[in-house]
């Protein structure tokens, strides 16, 4: 037996107190650089008037009065909370679908169908907007081409005209067509992603419920609604917050499509893109910084009221 | 943005370094595509003449290029030794203290002022007159358009002809309505004029000598003028004269490619792009006339500016000379790229009388020298990217949504008051 050797009191404290802040630093020195920092000064920014190139000028609330008056932000966040509306409960409701159906044993090949549904959300923002761009092209777009034969039909004109539109359609130079073709893009891309956080939730349900359900005669609906969708809740809270807070954030998907203007009367205008374009473009950093604030504000209460929504029958 | 300030402290530390190892200066100058290639083509000939100088030319797009020059002004990050910028940027650039006023010594660059065509020399001067952008080149505008369309479409084709036909806008809308056809027989027209009817109000917008602002810094865009022009844009849309395609997505480079769209007006910068990439295929179709309606007009156009930070101001200034006063780099850089001089003498050559293949023999390089001499040039103000913005959207809500062209602008002139703050 191996006798113990008494530790020095001063390698104790070293061990005891010291290393650990030590082993955890790299985490925090780089967090209080990258995270920390860039988060006050933003803070600290959004009190003065900043066009980067002259010294900064104390405003106090000036940029907050400003915003809270400017119809173009309120149009930014009318803007992606309804882009977020459109684009988030279709996911869900796929996903939620999509998943249950690939847990159930009712397809082969569950592993193959996973994986692609999962690929839009591996594969780069940038690309799928091009290529998206490509499809809903006005002149040589996919969807118009796939259209062409019905264009001389009387009902399809009709059909065009109660649309308020006209062929070929202009799918992102229209200002009621720019944000459903943002939304199926975004849902392409998402649905996918929730998916798989679905299927987590249900493989972690024992097998043994739903046999016995089986056994006392509930159809796959009665397993879907009354067991499945009861016991993910806790997933759901998770998934539904992170597609509020992405939405609130929504900016590639526009911003590559419709370049930071947000297209015609600017339907496709997403918050952060407003402030990406009033910071970099209008070089006005202070307003910039001052609505990322607000933004942040409104996604705290957004995701406290989903939380308080998923949590209520507990 | 992180690499790249990495790679600026990466050229600092060797600057510092071959500075001191072998008493060479090296100097970086921040461009962007064509002019990048058009001064990295004279690069030889200045090391040549200046054995102690070394020039490296970093390149980014024309957008990525400039925000990484504002980032880096922020951020106390280097700048290269000369900044090339764009005179949609420049009024920001002017505005700001960070660049060397070149009327002092040891620049003194007053001496040059005569060269210089007048409006470029007033564009970069800030509101209490110091030099702080030495002009490099302008982009005299005119109309390009596709003889062999033209005469397809049963109309007269010769520029001397066409120029006729452009007498004015409404002939321009004229011709729209004789170019758009239908050549398939499906009953749909398949072709246009114009991709896009915006274009009208981008380049009348660009021959006035007025700008965004009033000389009281007080937004005039919707002056009478322009509302002109958004009118004309939205008689050639809502007739259906024009392809309903964005400038310069892809849709638009292939509409230009295949002859869907005959017509377009840009600066004579257009004529390297259509040879280059978007339509080489087309040469000899192409020919080139004024724009219509008398008007003349500048699309783009750069400066060459030397951050006071730098540590080779003076190498710096002997670059910035090379290219922007001497009348055979001018001459070159037109020659490789078509970036037009800014320096008067320049634009008297004998290159100039050149028939260039790409528009069938025509002398395309006079009517740009016509162009330029008459081409306003319209004051800059540090709230022009704002205010072009506003305008961008009052002619989508027009051509795309049916608004009214006085009350579009009239709301986009209130939001340009609003902003400029």
């Amino acid at each position: 037996m191996m006798k113990e050797k008494a530790v020095p009191a001063s390698r104790h404290f070293w061990r005891r107190r010291v290393a650990p802040y030590v082993f955890i630093s790299p985490f925090f020195i780089l967090f209080f650089i990258f995270g920390l920092f860039p988060i006050l000064f933003s803070l600290w920014l959004s009190f003065h008037r900043w066009d980067v190139i002259s010294p900064m000028e104390w405003v106090g609330l000036e940029n907050y009065m400003y915003l809270l008056k400017d119809d173009w932000f309120w149009q930014s966040i009318s803007n992606t909370i309804k882009l977020g509306l459109m684009s988030s409960i279709p996911q869900h409701i796929l996903a939620l679908i999509l998943a249950f159906i690939l847990n159930s044993q009712l397809v082969k090949f569950s592993k193959v169908y996973r994986t692609a549904y999962f690929m839009p959300y591996i594969t780069s923002t940038v690309a799928v907007a091009l290529v998206f761009q490509i499809i809903f092209g006005t002149r040589y777009g996919v969807m118009n081409y796939l259209l062409t034969p019905l264009r001389d039909y009387n009902w399809f004109q009709q059909l065009l005209t109660w649309l308020d539109l006209t062929f070929p359609i202009e799918w992102l130079g229209r200002v009621h067509t720019i944000k459903p073709t943002l939304a199926m893009l975004t849902i392409w891309r998402w649905t996918g992603w929730n998916m798989v956080l679905y299927l987590a939730g249900l493989q972690s349900i024992p097998h043994e419920i739903y046999e016995s359900a089986k056994v006392d005669g509930a159809s796959n609906w009665d397993l879907f609604w009354r067991i499945s969708l009861p016991l993910l809740r806790p997933m759901m809270t998770f998934a539904v917050t992170m597609s509020v807070i992405g939405s609130m954030q929504a900016f590639d998907e526009p911003m590559v499509i419709l370049g930071t203007g947000g297209g015609v009367g600017r339907a496709g205008k997403t918050t952060v893109l407003y402030l990406y374009q009033t910071s970099f473009e209008w070089m006005d950093f202070g307003t910039g910084a001052a609505m990322s604030y607000l933004l942040f504000f409104l996604i705290i209460v957004f995701s406290v009221i989903n939380f308080r929504f998923f949590r209520r029958e507990r | 943005m992180k690499k790249l300030s990495v790679f600026f402290v990466v050229v600092a530390l060797a600057i510092v370094l071959t500075g001191t190892a072998f008493a060479k200066t090296k100097i970086t100058v921040g461009a962007f595509p064509d002019a990048d290639r058009a001064m990295e083509l004279l690069l030889p000939q200045f090391h040549a003449e200046y054995p102690d100088i070394e020039v490296e030319i970093i390149s980014l797009g024309i957008d990525d290029h400039h925000t990484s020059i504002v980032n880096s002004i922020a951020a106390g990050a280097p700048l290269p030794d000369v900044v090339m910028v764009e005179v949609g940027w420049i009024a920001r650039i002017t505005s700001s203290a960070g660049f060397e006023d070149l009327l002092q010594p040891p620049y003194n660059a007053g001496q040059y002022k005569d060269m210089i065509i007048p409006f470029k020399w007033t564009q970069g001067l800030t509101t209490d007159g110091r030099l702080v952008a030495m002009p490099k080149d302008i982009a005299p505008a005119t109309v390009f358009y596709r003889k062999d369309i033209f005469e397809a479409a049963g109309l007269p084709s010769e520029p001397e002809e066409v120029q006729k036909l452009f007498s004015s806008w409404e002939g321009f809308v004229d011709v729209a309505r004789q170019l758009k056809r239908d050549t398939d027989g499906d009953g749909h027209p398949d072709h246009w004029m114009l991709a896009d009817a915006g274009e009208i109000v981008g380049i009348m917008r660009r021959a006035d000598s007025a700008g965004f602002f009033d000389e009281n810094g007080e937004p005039i865009i919707n002056r009478p003028y322009l509302v002109r022009a958004l009118t004309i844009a939205k008689q050639i849309r809502d007739e259906g004269l024009d392809a309903k395609i964005g400038a310069w997505s892809t849709e638009w480079t292939e509409a230009i490619a295949r002859g869907t769209t005959a017509v377009l007006m840009h600066g004579a910068w257009m004529g390297g792009h259509l040879q280059g990439w978007i339509a080489p295929d087309t040469a000899g179709l192409w020919r080139a006339v004024h724009l219509p309606e008398n008007m003349f007009a500048n699309d783009g156009g750069s400066f060459l500016c030397i951050p006071s930070d730098g540590k080779n101001k003076e190498a710096a200034w002997e670059f910035v000379k090379f290219i922007t006063t001497r009348k055979e780099s001018q001459l070159h850089m037109f020659q490789s790229s078509n970036i037009f001089p800014a320096i008067l003498a320049a634009q008297e050559d004998p290159i100039y009388d050149e028939e260039v293949a790409f528009f069938g023999g025509q002398q395309v390089y006079r009517l740009w020298i016509e162009a330029a001499r008459q081409a306003p040039g319209a004051p800059v103000n540090r709230f022009d990217a704002v205010a072009q913005e506003m305008l961008d959207q009052a002619v989508a809500e027009v051509l795309q949504e049916g608004a009214d062209p006085q009350t579009a602008l009239d709301n986009a002139n209130e939001q340009v008051r609003r902003r400029a703050r």
